[in-house]
């Protein structure tokens, strides 16, 4: 065998669809997006024996009546780009809707493999599927396998090599009815003589559905009669033909499971009934999910520190070797100034913090998800959420802000339309751990046995501002606009382990650090730049710049010094505390003072020191977050929103703050 | 007489009767939510919205805004 096949992989969404693709593919993937749109795109290539297969994983979907952005993709790559072989994909354990999709799949092309997937999980529940019963009705090849461990791969593959290369071909057959059918049969014979691109019967079926794509194009194919006999049809069928096409796939999808499953569901409670009592229970759900999340951030901190302060003394260990050899080279003062106090001691303060806690919180916040926990979430909050005009799955995106923001951004595809752009535009007003970070370390320092309150106080003071950042600008942009919030509860299940760490660690954490430490890189070696220079007993540009934001800072309890290391720490929000070293004159360097601590308690009132606080919490997102607004919005407009929102949401509370707590007498 | 989703109980199952042109409707006919179709509400969101739904099999969250115009009757326990 040789040459090369290219397969589509099609199915509902949460059926193990990316777990039998990783199975497949392996490393070999590409991650990219579908053109002009921010869907992702994930294609791999493999070999089986000898001949080279790439696959498309197809967004999942439960349909293709292209409702949505997802379902237009799939069904625009099978209509243009025309697959060798569909590899359909279904669930065992929900094979009549799963089925409805796969009939879809068979109008539009006949070159399909129909594969079952978790076969043993729907025995486990007491029913059995017959794949040669299934295969006969449907006219298509049937495979059983199970993704998670492989049983079945090499079965399936030998049919789709076999289906690619013609040596089978299958006679996919959908019923709709006499009444469709006959339609159908006499628009089909009226398509055989024009030039069309698509497959005739599915062309068909879309005109008794009244598509404008596909009546736009017969009409340019010169044949207006078509459309009156379509016409004709409609008025046979009644009022909504696309209801009752999709209620005869239904019929059909109904009676073909009938016939090929065996046994009933023994009736027992699932393990995910169960546990959704639980988890989803009137009063213990949200104990449970507040202890649920304060374990994850509790692990994620306890279990940060000692890799982020041993990768501090690699980085100290790391400087002091350049500066040595620097030295020893006799290279000139501002050139070890920039590699060693900028560079390295710069990316060293950003990564040795941002690295463990973006590693252990994003892991096990993908094997949550993977587990199924995530829609819960956004079945629980989203009354809160619809409050002020979004969804439950805006507060998926902002729980991942408190890891990173820009995983954060990205995880917004997960909606579409409005509630996007509000998630997209506010996640970054809840603290990320490089605030986290600062913020635990100050309140330690300024309000010793209460910093746990303070911190409290102060997450509590940042949930308020993205909701109320989310009620203003759906007030002023998306009035009346109410997007549905339809959710599928998808079976709870194992995580997958390695996969899920492997993949999780590669895509979110290396790819987010990796840029967000090129980008800080330049920034931080300009920092020391501008720290350092003039050199002499003239004021370096930094305190100049301090000199010029006192009044602006002094308006909100903050002064110069405290505004110029806020905005010299946008690169990186984690570099605040060598920022405020740097502009209080007690370092040249963004590794920081130990005696900054000392400098600030004796400068700061514990009114000012929470201002600063609030005020670095919210004041704007960093650099590279901004950079990833711009790339999912694709809009110059959103991403100044998403800068200027919290900027001017931070001013006023901080001032709020400020002058209440003056009031108070604090 | 056929009645929104909305008005049904937890633990009951009913009988789809009707979805009213509303946005989403295509969305319930491709999740399978069809006239004749048995759902049953499984349990109200702590804070009262949305609701949980069984149905083919599968379990979906809907909020009350959604059910509203799916029309419903009691069906046989």
């Amino acid at each position: 065998m040789n040459g090369s096949l290219t397969v589509a992989l099609g199915g509902n969404p949460n059926i193990g669809k990316s777990t039998l693709f990783n199975f497949l593919t392996g490393k070999n993937q590409h991650v990219g997006n579908w053109p002009g749109k921010t869907v992702e795109r994930v294609e791999g290539r493999f070999t089986y024996h000898g001949k080279l297969i790439k696959v498309v994983d197809l967004p999942g979907t439960y349909s293709l009546n292209a409702d949505s952005l997802e379902e237009m993709i799939a069904r625009d790559f099978l209509l243009r780009e025309k697959p060798d072989v569909v590899l359909a994909m279904a669930d065992a354990t929900n094979l009549e809707r799963n089925l409805y999709l796969v009939l879809q799949l068979m109008e539009i092309t006949p070159r399909l493999v129909l594969a079952v997937n978790m076969m043993d999980v729907a025995q486990r529940q007491g029913t059995r599927i017959d794949a040669d019963k299934l295969s006969a009705a449907l006219g298509i090849p049937v495979v059983s396998i199970s993704a998670a461990t492989g049983q079945g791969i090499d079965g399936l593959l030998k049919t789709v090599v076999e289906v690619g290369e013609g040596l089978l071909t299958p006679h996919p057959r959908v019923y709709y009815g006499q009444e469709i059918e006959r339609c159908l049969e006499k628009l089909g014979a009226l398509l055989e003589s024009v030039a069309i691109d698509w497959p005739r019967r599915w062309t068909a079926l879309k005109l008794l559905e009244n598509n404008r794509a596909v009546e736009e194009e017969l009409k340019s194919a010169g044949r207006p009669e078509i459309l009156e006999q379509a016409a004709l049809c409609r008025e046979l069928l009644g009022p909504a033909p696309q209801s009752k096409i999709i209620a005869a796939l239904y019929r059909f999808a109904h009676q073909i499971a009938a016939e090929a499953v065996a046994g009933q569901n023994n009736g027992k409670k699932t393990l995910t009934e169960k546990l959704d009592g639980i988890i989803l229970h009137r009063l213990a759900a949200f104990p449970i999910m507040l202890a649920t999340l304060g374990t994850i951030f509790a692990i994620t901190l306890f279990g940060a520190a000692p890799l982020s302060d041993w990768l501090g003394a690699l980085f100290a260990w790391l400087a002091e070797t350049a500066k040595n050899v620097l030295v020893s080279w006799q290279a000139p003062f501002w050139l070890v100034g920039m590699l060693v106090d900028g560079l390295i001691t710069g990316l060293g303060a950003v990564i040795s913090v941002m690295l463990p806690t973006m590693a252990i919180f994003f892991v096990i916040f993908a094997l949550l998800e993977d587990a199924g926990f995530v829609p819960r979430l956004a079945f629980l909050m989203d009354r809160p959420m619809k409050a002020v005009g979004s969804q439950g799955k805006h507060c998926v995106s902002c729980l991942l802000a408190f890891g990173c923001s820009i995983p954060a951004v990205y995880s917004t595809r997960i909606m579409a339309g409005s509630h996007r752009l509000l998630a997209m535009l506010t996640c970054s007003l809840l603290p990320c751990n490089g605030r986290l970070g600062v913020m635990l370390a100050a309140t330690g320092v300024f309000f010793n046995s209460y910093a746990p309150l303070v911190m409290m106080a102060l997450i509590a003071l940042a949930a308020a501002a993205m909701m109320a950042g989310t009620f203003l600008l759906h007030r002023i942009f998306f009035r009346g606009d109410n997007p549905s919030f339809i959710l599928e509860l998808p079976p709870y299940r194992l995580p997958r382990l390695r996969p899920v760490i492997v993949r999780t660690l590669r895509e979110k954490v290396w790819h987010v650090l990796s840029r967000a430490a090129l980008l800080a890189a330049p920034i931080t070696v300009t920092i020391w730049l501008l720290s350092n220079l003039p050199a002499g007993p003239s004021p370096t540009i930094t305190q100049q710049l301090a000199r010029l934001l006192e009044p602006a800072g002094l308006f909100f309890g903050l002064d110069g010094k405290t505004l110029v290391a806020a905005l010299y720490a946008l690169p990186a929000k984690e570099v605040v505390l060598g920022a405020l070293a740097i502009t209080n004159g007690l370092s040249s360097s963004l590794g920081g003072s130990a005696v900054l601590e000392n400098h600030l308690l004796a400068r700061w009132s514990g009114l000012q020191a929470f201002t600063f606080l609030v005020f670095f919490m919210l004041y704007l997102p960093c650099t590279y977050t901004a950079a990833v607004i711009y790339k999912e919005s694709r809009s110059v407009q959103w991403t100044l929103l998403g800068i200027f929102l919290p900027l001017v949401m931070a001013l006023a509370i901080t001032w709020t703050v400020y002058r209440v707590g003056l009031l108070l007498g604090c | 007489m056929p009645f929104p989703l909305e008005k049904a109980a937890q633990g009951k199952k009913y009988l789809i009767k009707e979805i009213k042109g509303f946005g989403p409707v295509l969305r319930l006919l491709d999740l399978g939510l069809l006239p004749e179709t048995v759902i049953e509400l499984v349990r109200f969101a702590p804070l009262g919205d949305p609701v949980q739904f069984k149905v083919r099999g599968f379990f979906l969250s809907l909020r009350k805004d959604e059910a509203r115009h799916i029309l419903v009757e009691a069906a046989e326990q």
